[in-house]
């Protein structure tokens, strides 16, 4: 972790030198230019560990992260974003992207590093709390399933173009991508749990990925509609191919946020997973807004007999938001979710397996919490 | 007879209607702010839809491949509220927005931004390749004030 941190900030401060030198057109000198982000978080759950919420509380989800882009002529720019994110088990600095693009034109630009994995509506701003109506992303889409990673390793091209009233952005690219996935269910239904307790989440690598994104906005403004796909192996022996298929409807207004995404996954001889979910947020006044939405994912795992607890395949979850933006920059929220399944609210994973075997596995969750997200 | 006569004259005063609606949306435009280029630049008139797609930065480029360079006002700027009504149909805290998921995304980054429409004619003036907005109350004596239509 400390190796990984430091290489983090390494980059950043080799990034920073090559953007104090930045030139833009003309030969004058261009500035880097630097934007943030972060949040902080209290939860509390009736039981089971979900999202910011733990059984007793928990005031410890913050986070913040850096961005900054430097344009180093007319047609190249490099941009970086690094973060630490701290949470009742650990701290965790992050490389988010560090990626140069060359822009030949508004239909075709070059892009290589460690970039933004365009995938779905919500990938490239993950983290960003200020984008969405709600503390976190729908976790049936963007939950640690491990539909999509936050970047992609490799090489890509992006662009738009306009078709009549229409216009359509694409992205293609190909390398390999990381990505979180809470695998203690698994591990569960493969009885080694009890060994590898302490550790719900494993980093999960793809490689010979290639893939895409077509997002189509229409006539009416604001309405678009997309696809994202991509395919790859598991950089493990068994090498199982895995292949995603996504695909978004979006509307925005001054006042409407409407939103639906379904995804699918299936990872051969290993496991499959289908899901999603609808959004719906409105601004009552420029500052108050509500928000509903509704999740769903099921996770169908390859060779296991989940009788035991059938309960960790799946996740169905409703929540409903009030939000006070004192800006587009700052927002303070309240939530309340109802999670049924225990695919993402489990208790901790030290204790599952005696959970379960004392028949004391709730699979109902009911969560509050609250908490204020910026950016600048 | 009468109910299809009837019809038609709806159909007719919705048509109408929204003539008016349109009409009086670019006449809003064009009495609230003038858009101004640099008195080189070759452009004399632009569409609503040309402008936004420079000031959003979703065209990259000045017919003949020259980087246009759109200059805004801050966000407090009742003239840079009556330009995003009117010409991105959006209000100043949506085309936050639209930056915000740019930036973040490792996508773009928005115009400059400039305190008073005096500022706002000196960037122009000052790059040949600049569009900007100002009220049509400013003085702009040595920048070029091109015609913006549907």
């Amino acid at each position: 972790m400390r190796r990984r941190a430091t290489t983090c900030v390494i980059a950043l401060a080799g990034l920073c030198i090559a953007a104090s030198q930045a030139r833009g057109q003309g030969g004058e000198v261009t500035p880097a230019i630097f934007h943030g982000f972060g949040g902080w978080a209290y939860g509390k759950t009736s039981n089971n560990n979900y999202l910011s919420g733990l059984p007793i509380g928990n005031y410890r989800t913050a986070s913040m992260a850096l961005s900054f882009a430097a344009p180093v002529s007319d047609k190249l720019e490099v941009y970086a974003q690094g973060g630490i994110s701290e949470d009742e088990d650990e701290s965790e600095t992050t490389l988010s992207y560090a990626f140069a693009e060359y822009k030949v034109s508004d239909r075709f630009s070059f892009r290589v590093g460690h970039v933004k994995h365009p995938f779905g509506i919500y990938t490239e701003v993950f983290t960003v709390g200020t984008l969405r109506p709600f503390l976190d992303l729908p976790q049936g889409f963007y939950g640690p399933v491990g539909f999509a990673g936050q970047a992609y390793n490799g090489v890509g091209v992006a662009g738009s173009k306009d078709i009549g009233a229409w216009s359509a952005a694409y992205d293609l690219y190909a390398g390999g991508n990381t990505l979180d996935k809470l695998h203690v269910q698994e591990e569960f239904y493969h009885s080694v749990v009890a060994q590898n307790s302490g550790e719900e989440a494993e980093l999960q690598s793809t490689r010979n990925v290639v893939g895409g994104r077509l997002v189509l906005h229409t006539p009416v403004r604001g309405l678009s509609v997309g696809s994202s796909a991509y395919t790859g192996t598991l950089d493990e022996p068994a090498a199982n191919r895995r292949t995603v298929v996504a695909g978004q409807l979006e509307f925005r207004s001054n006042r409407w946020t409407l939103e639906s995404e379904v995804g699918h996954l299936d990872q051969v001889d290993d496991e499959r997973a289908t899901g999603g979910y609808a959004l719906a947020a409105f601004r009552l006044t420029p500052e108050w807004q509500v928000g509903a939405q509704y999740d769903y994912l099921k996770n169908v795992f390859h060779g296991v007999n989940p009788s035991a607890a059938p309960s960790l395949q799946f996740h169905r979850e409703g929540a409903v938001a009030l939000s006070y933006w004192v800006s587009r920059s700052l927002v303070i929220k309240g939530e309340y979710h109802l999670v049924n399944g225990n695919r993402f609210a489990i208790p901790n994973s030290e204790a599952l397996v005696s959970t379960i075997g004392a028949g004391q596995l709730r699979g109902v969750t009911h969560l509050i919490q609250f908490g204020a997200q910026f950016s600048f | 007879m009468r109910r299809a006569f009837a019809k038609v004259q709806l159909a007719r005063c919705c048509i109408i209607a929204a003539l008016i609606v349109g009409a009086s949306r670019l006449a809003l435009a064009q009495d609230g702010f003038v858009i101004i280029v640099n008195q080189a630049n070759p452009a004399t008139s632009l569409t609503e839809k040309d402008v936004s797609r420079i000031f959003l930065r979703k065209q990259a480029t000045w017919p003949g491949g020259r980087r246009a360079q759109p200059v805004d006002q801050v966000e407090s700027s009742p003239v840079r509220r009556k330009f995003s009504d009117a010409i991105h149909e959006m209000d100043v805290a949506s085309v936050k927005s639209y930056w915000q998921e740019l930036v973040f995304s490792g996508r773009g980054e928005p115009p400059p931004e400039r305190a008073s429409d005096a500022d706002v004619v000196v960037f122009v003036r000052a790059n040949v390749n600049a569009i900007g907005y100002v009220a049509r109350t400013a003085n702009v004596a040595d920048v070029k004030t091109i015609t913006l239509s549907k």
